[in-house]
């Protein structure tokens, strides 16, 4: 719903009259000119008036409230206890550091706690990461060991898998000393043969983002993972 | 509940031997004196100390300058802890409480600024920390429970004291009503007296912001006021 101009200046005044009712100023700026207005809004419309002389009698018992004090006059001045409490907490060394945090004692305590901290938490810190380096620095500079020798399965020594079932020690000795197997050619059958290189197929690269071989074309300089 | 310090309070030192006439002209024009010795200088007329001076010697180790504080501003600021709690004893231990944390913060107070609104800032600070807690935990016997929301109001001004003490009691009850933010602003503005721009530096807001906040306050104090009275006359006629 609109409101008329007439509503819409009451507003604007309503807004208003706590403040130039008690003889504030709406704003810094416009101090006057707000006051005139008001006055001006007043001179004509009941209403607002009515709701003026209704904050006046508010603002009054405010007034008067205010003379009025909650607390008794007579009352002891808090000083002496204060001074008291001051004292004690300063005495002890605690609360007197902390109440005190412009003396010399807060910086100097602090002071202390992080040496201390540094002498039982960060020394052994530094002692431990200190041993760790060097322990792989050790390793890093040992001298790799000697490779194994190659040893083919003939040298290996031969150990009986299943002992219960096969031939004894003495068997295979006599086996050594027999005359080896000969092939039709006349030689023997685990002589050392030429063989023909295998016809192995060109390494197929495979395209591994897709899973699948990929072209001959794609494969010329083409890294093969 | 606490005890109050009172109790353990040894009794008040001698008053310090009085300021030749010279120091008395200086303290009087706000001037700090500077002594010959080493001695902090006897403070005897403490009206003409200003606020800064005194804070930096009690900085510098002189509580008797801190009592001059104490003693200058304690009786306001139990005023103002009372009105925003109702009740006086809480507001007692409150302000021993807030010039207690005043001296222990000394050395943040920046000495370009005003003490006083420091100091109110801290208290209010603590008075509306007591109103939380006690808004969990609501202390039998207030005036809230004494009065209910059903309590009569009272006459407009009198010249009668009593009449003025139970107009004063109204008005407290009323600002019980009132959210606290509008209620701290109008004990500071229109009970205290402390100026808008006063209040904007004690609760941390823009002056423009107090503006607004006091008319919308002051207004809601209104219609409480006056749907109250209105009450009291309806009951009146009714006999």
């Amino acid at each position: 719903m609109r409101r008329t101009p007439d509503e819409r200046a009451c507003d604007w005044v309503r807004d208003r009259l706590p403040l130039v009712a008690a003889g504030d100023d709406p704003a810094p700026g416009d101090a006057g000119e707000a006051r005139h207005a008001v006055q001006a809004h007043l001179d004509r419309c009941d209403p607002c008036r009515a709701r003026r002389d209704g904050l006046a009698r508010a603002m009054d018992a405010l007034s008067a409230a205010a003379s009025e004090s909650p607390v008794d006059p007579r009352a002891p001045s808090l000083w002496p206890a204060l001074q008291a409490r001051i004292a004690a907490e300063s005495a002890s060394p605690r609360r007197g550091a902390a109440s005190r945090p412009w003396s010399l004692g807060a910086p100097v305590g602090a002071l202390a706690v992080a040496a201390s901290l540094t002498l039982f938490v960060g020394l052994p810190l530094a002692e431990r990461v200190r041993e760790e380096s060097a322990a792989r620095m050790e390793a890093a500079s040992a001298p790799l060991p000697p490779p194994a020798p190659s040893s083919s399965l003939a040298d290996a020594p031969l150990q009986p898998e299943f002992p219960d079932e096969g031939p004894s020690e003495a068997t295979d000795l006599a086996l050594l000393d027999a005359p080896p197997l000969l092939d039709p050619e006349g030689r023997a059958i685990d002589a050392p043969r030429p063989t023909a290189p295998p016809d192995t197929p060109p390494a197929v690269r495979f395209d591994l983002d897709r899973g699948i071989p990929m072209p001959p074309d794609a494969r010329i300089d083409r890294p093969t993972y | 509940m606490r005890k109050r310090l009172e109790d353990v309070a040894p009794p008040t030192p001698d008053a310090p031997a009085g300021p030749s006439r010279d120091e008395e002209d200086a303290t009087r024009a706000g001037v700090p004196i500077r002594l010959p010795s080493d001695a902090p200088p006897a403070i005897d007329d403490e009206s003409g100390l200003n606020d800064a001076w005194l804070v930096e010697r009690t900085r510098q180790g002189d509580q008797a300058a801190f009592g001059v504080l104490v003693r200058r501003y304690e009786r306001k600021l139990i005023r103002v802890l009372a009105r925003l709690s109702r009740d006086p004893e809480a507001a007692r231990d409150l302000a021993q409480e807030t010039f207690l944390r005043v001296y222990d913060r000394l050395d943040r107070f920046d000495a370009g600024r005003r003490f006083g609104p420091w100091l109110f800032r801290i208290g209010v600070n603590l008075g509306l920390d007591h109103l939380r807690r006690r808004r969990n935990d609501p202390t039998p016997g207030s005036i809230d429970r004494v009065h209910g929301d059903g309590g009569s109001p009272y006459d407009p001004p009198d010249p009668d004291p009593r009449v003025r003490a139970e107009l004063a009691q109204e008005v407290q009850f009323i600002l019980a009503q009132l959210p606290v933010s509008y209620r701290t602003i109008l004990v500071l503005r229109d009970l205290e007296g402390f100026s808008s721009s006063e209040v904007a530096a004690i609760v941390g807001r823009r002056e423009a912001t107090i503006r607004w906040r006091l008319s919308k306050a002051r207004e809601k104090f209104r219609q409480i006021w006056e749907r109250r009275q209105d009450a009291a006359r309806g009951a009146a006629r009714d006999g």
